[in-house]
């Protein structure tokens, strides 16, 4: 009221002929060649550990992919009018989802190397567990009861009765464990078997493709055309998309990450990939449009105000997602059941405690920091202090993604096929991004609730 | 400019306590809160039907306090959270419940949720209550429903109403500034004075 309405029209929103976002993309398509470059010279060293690699590598753009896909539709479902000026941009990040049909094609070739109900050995992993690392002084029995010792931090406080119980030897107990494993797998076999498996994959990925290329066309004909039935159809579509999403979501996180380790189950698992997704994408969303707007590309279409529903927003995620987390964590670690507590065992006291570090860093750098630093509306509303804190759930993102694929391979030890994956698949995703932005204006000019956008403020 | 007393006993003695001025649109009585914030008044208040922007700034509204009170209810619960689990499981009466005895560093994972209920529980105290604490809230009584007109409020007018008890209040002087401002209707309650 008291600045005159701003006009849609007074900007096009795109990228010029002269910015260094125009011709970006091709730096990032030549980074992430080099990449995959590195990573097919790591398939030749390793092809296990290249497997484990790419699947991590490939979480990482699709989870952003996947995370702009639900941001899109929850906009519309909530028909919000506060969003719509980072619309575009968020579309642009759903729109390369057919290429993941092409970027699976390494790990559908290797999926003997990742899933133990294909035969797959891991050196750490739930069926070779008989290993270098546990053999001899140390069955799966007294694997479980160890870290109970730790956690209470004084051994000898352990009831007399609990200290002196006999075990039995180990050796037998390994062979009854490995062989209850091959039941379990038989008994999943209906679920887990290659042909099922694939169809799923491609039923995934379809869904998706298609779920992404109808909302980017909905968005980019309203350009031209400024029609209202196409933000209609999109609203009056938006509920059952999430639905399928949810449920594509759910399954394709139970097929590639649950069943890396098929003995293991937890429920909750899809929403905790799901509030990763959607926190990171959220993450990179406030970092992209923070550098378009630095740039001079988005006007003055995206304010503080709108930073500040985006902060609030990342917050929320990093709250969902660290409540998920803790409910896995505390449900398997109360009950403490040699089936379920072998996830934790493996990031914890297995694999020699390499990765002890890297949970405690979770802990603290994806949940308690972050929550208390974007605590504050003074901290969401300083734009430099809000990328810093996008910055942190970004990395703490990636080291996530790694954390949860990584101990199922072993110990955690740097290898460059990791980065080469990374910087090769997030490289050609963000090539796509960026050369797709410069077909379109950055902001939906054509949306009908663009006005409201414009002149949002938190109130 | 119209100019309208509630009409009581006549013999009676009335003061003035409040005076509410109505306005037209939202941009009117925005600029008026910015004069009415310049001249320095303490105790007053704008009524619209809707949300307008930039009114905080308008008004001279600094960051509600709000969020302080909050935080440190917050930090109170889980403090207190803390000491009251380590004290019943740890010290108190000390038990060891699926192999975890309470009390230890290990045990810190079985204190979240008490941790979390307590954080939120205090949390929402401070929230509701510090909010009608800082709205100086319940009232049995405010002068400004001594107006008719304000009910508009609720409908498709705007209001400002400034007390009586302000340091700068002057019957005279703020019918004046608030005419001024461009208000299509301005009304002084008063009351009897007791």
């Amino acid at each position: 009221m008291s600045t005159p309405s701003k006009q849609a029209s007074a900007h096009d929103y795109r990228i010029p002929a002269k910015s260094p976002w125009a011709g970006s993309w091709r730096i990032a398509a030549v980074i992430g060649a080099l990449g995959l470059g590195g990573a097919a010279y790591g398939y030749t060293q390793d092809a296990d550990r290249f497997a484990f690699s790419y699947l991590f590598a490939l979480w990482l753009p699709l989870s952003i992919a996947l995370g702009a896909l639900f941001f899109v539709m929850v906009l519309h479902v909530t028909k919000a009018s506060w969003g719509v000026t980072v619309r575009r941009v968020a579309e642009m990040f759903m729109r390369p989802m057919p290429m993941f049909a092409v970027l699976v094609i390494p790990l559908v070739l290797l999926m003997p190397h990742l899933f133990p109900w294909l035969g797959a050995k891991h050196p750490a992993g739930p069926v070779a567990d008989t290993s270098a690392e546990h053999a001899g002084h140390r069955g799966p029995a007294a694997a479980s009861e160890e870290p109970l010792a730790e956690a209470r931090g004084a051994q000898d406080k352990e009831p007399a009765a609990f200290r002196d119980m006999p075990y039995a030897a180990p050796k037998p107990l390994e062979h009854a464990e490995a062989r209850e494993e091959q039941q379990i797998l038989a008994h999943k076999a209906i679920y887990l078997n290659k042909r099922f498996f694939l169809a799923r994959l491609i039923g995934y990925l379809l869904i998706w493709a298609w779920l992404a290329q109808r909302y980017f066309r909905w968005s980019t004909e309203q350009d031209k055309t400024r029609a209202l039935e196409n933000t209609s159809a999109a609203q009056s579509f938006a509920p059952g998309g999430l639905i399928l999403f949810g449920l594509t979501l759910t399954f394709f996180s139970f097929d590639w990450f649950l069943s890396i380790n098929p003995t293991w189950y937890s429920t909750i698992f899809g929403v905790q990939l799901f509030s990763q997704a959607a926190l990171a994408f959220t993450a990179i969303l406030i970092l992209v449009t923070l550098g378009l707007r630095k740039s001079g590309i988005l006007g003055d279409a995206v304010n503080v105000e709108h930073f500040h529903d985006l902060g609030k927003l990342l917050f929320g995620w990093i709250a969902f997602w660290s409540y998920i987390t803790f409910a896995q964590f505390f449900l398997t670690w109360y009950s403490n059941i040699p089936d379920e507590v072998a996830f934790f065992h493996a990031r914890w006291h297995d694999n020699g405690g390499t990765w002890k570090s890297l949970s405690l860093a979770l802990v603290a750098l994806h949940f308690f920091v972050p929550f208390w630093f974007l605590m504050s509306r003074n901290v969401k509303r300083r734009l430099p202090l809000l990328g810093l804190g996008a910055v942190c759930m970004l990395v703490m993102h990636v080291l996530e993604v790694y954390w949860i694929i990584l101990p199922v391979y072993g110990p955690l030890a740097f290898n460059f096929v990791d980065v080469a994956c990374a910087v090769g698949l997030v490289g050609v995703y963000m090539a796509a991004v960026l050369r797709g932005m410069e077909d379109y204006a950055l902001v939906p000019v054509g949306d009908p609730r663009l006005d409201r956008a414009l002149n949002f403020e938190n109130a | 400019m119209e100019t309208q007393t509630r009409s009581g006993r006549p013999d009676e003695r009335r003061v003035p306590t409040i005076i509410v001025a109505e306005f037209d649109t939202a941009r009117d009585v925005l600029h008026a809160a910015e004069k009415v914030r310049d001249a320095g008044y303490q105790r007053w208040d704008t009524h619209t039907p809707f949300p307008v922007h930039g009114m905080d700034r308008a008004m001279g509204l600094d960051d509600s306090r709000l969020g302080w009170i909050v935080i440190c209810c917050a930090v109170t619960g889980l403090a207190g959270a803390v000491v009251m689990m380590h004290w019943m499981n740890g010290i108190d009466y000390p038990l060891i419940v699926g192999d975890k005895p309470g009390g230890a560093p290990g045990a810190l994972p079985s204190m979240v949720p008490i941790i979390f209920e307590l954080t939120v529980l205090l949390s929402a105290f401070g929230a509701v209550f510090g909010m009608l604490g800082l709205n100086r809230l319940p009232q049995h009584h405010h002068p400004v429903f001594g107006s008719d007109r304000i009910r508009a409020a609720t409908d498709d007018k705007f209001f400002i109403s400034i007390e009586a008890d302000d340091p700068k209040f002057d019957v005279d002087k703020t019918r004046a500034l608030l005419e001024k401002a461009h208000a299509s209707y301005v009304e002084v309650v008063e009351e009897d004075a007791s």
